[in-house]
């Protein structure tokens, strides 16, 4: 499902814009999610779906971070600083690599565990 | 070793952009033990470290519309000053409870789609 009109499109993106910076702000997290499906609304093709929404979300994360990731603890993020470079330079690789379809299907996967665990929580 | 796998599975699925946060929150709350709170921080920096790297990837393989990504930026910075600002005021489990069934019913429908 797509939507047509481009001012349409435009009022849809930025409403989700808005409600993803919301649902951070409120909840700490999830916020992208909304994007990506945004985005799909919107056209823009899967993989660069899942890209854009990084590119969105990293600083809106950093910001979070800085106003607070001050009682964290530090030393136990550190250990994870390895996993994290290579996994991301990994993952920005495989994107090309896995078919479209079975990339949604990881995402609705993923959102799917995502909802659950807010059920739970 | 079982530690580095699934923070390296974390940032592999968080560097494609499909999200892997919420399974890593739970490898570090059921296997690390650790409190909801401090996962939540480990989650973020880690997450800003592999997306950050996985974006300069991204950016120099494909064509990302960055005018709309700055757009969205803005937007969601007020977003966020709203949505912080609202979490004072607003009982959060109202919202919690919306979005956990928008995520379940949305990511199953994803996930189970025909195609």
């Amino acid at each position: 499902m797509q939507i047509r009109s481009p001012k349409i499109r435009l009022l849809v993106l930025l409403a989700a814009g808005l409600g993803a910076g919301f649902v951070n702000g409120f909840l700490g997290s999830g916020g992208g999610i909304l994007l990506v499906f945004a985005l799909g609304l919107a056209g823009i093709a899967p993989r660069e779906r899942f890209a854009a929404t990084i590119a969105v979300t990293l600083p809106l994360s950093a910001l979070s971070a800085f106003l607070y990731g001050r009682h964290v603890d530090l030393s136990a993020a550190l250990g994870y600083l390895l996993p994290a470079l290579i996994g991301g330079c990994l993952g920005a690789l495989f994107l090309d690599k896995i078919s479209t379809a079975l990339l949604k299907r990881i995402f609705g996967g993923l959102v799917l565990i995502a909802g659950i665990g807010l059920i739970l929580r | 070793m079982a530690d580095f796998l699934a923070a390296l599975m974390a940032a592999v699925l968080g560097g494609m952009g499909v999200g892997g946060g919420s399974l890593f929150m739970l490898w570090l709350i059921f296997m690390k033990g650790m409190e909801q709170r401090t996962a939540q921080g480990i989650n973020l920096l880690f997450f800003l470290v592999s997306g950050a790297a996985a974006l300069l990837i991204h950016a120099g393989r494909r064509k990302l519309p960055w005018g709309l990504i700055g757009l969205l930026i803005l937007a969601g910075s007020a977003g966020a000053l709203l949505g912080s600002l609202a979490a004072g005021i607003i009982d959060p489990a109202l919202l919690r409870h919306l979005f956990a069934f928008f995520l379940t019913l949305a990511g199953a429908l994803t996930l189970f789609r025909k195609t």
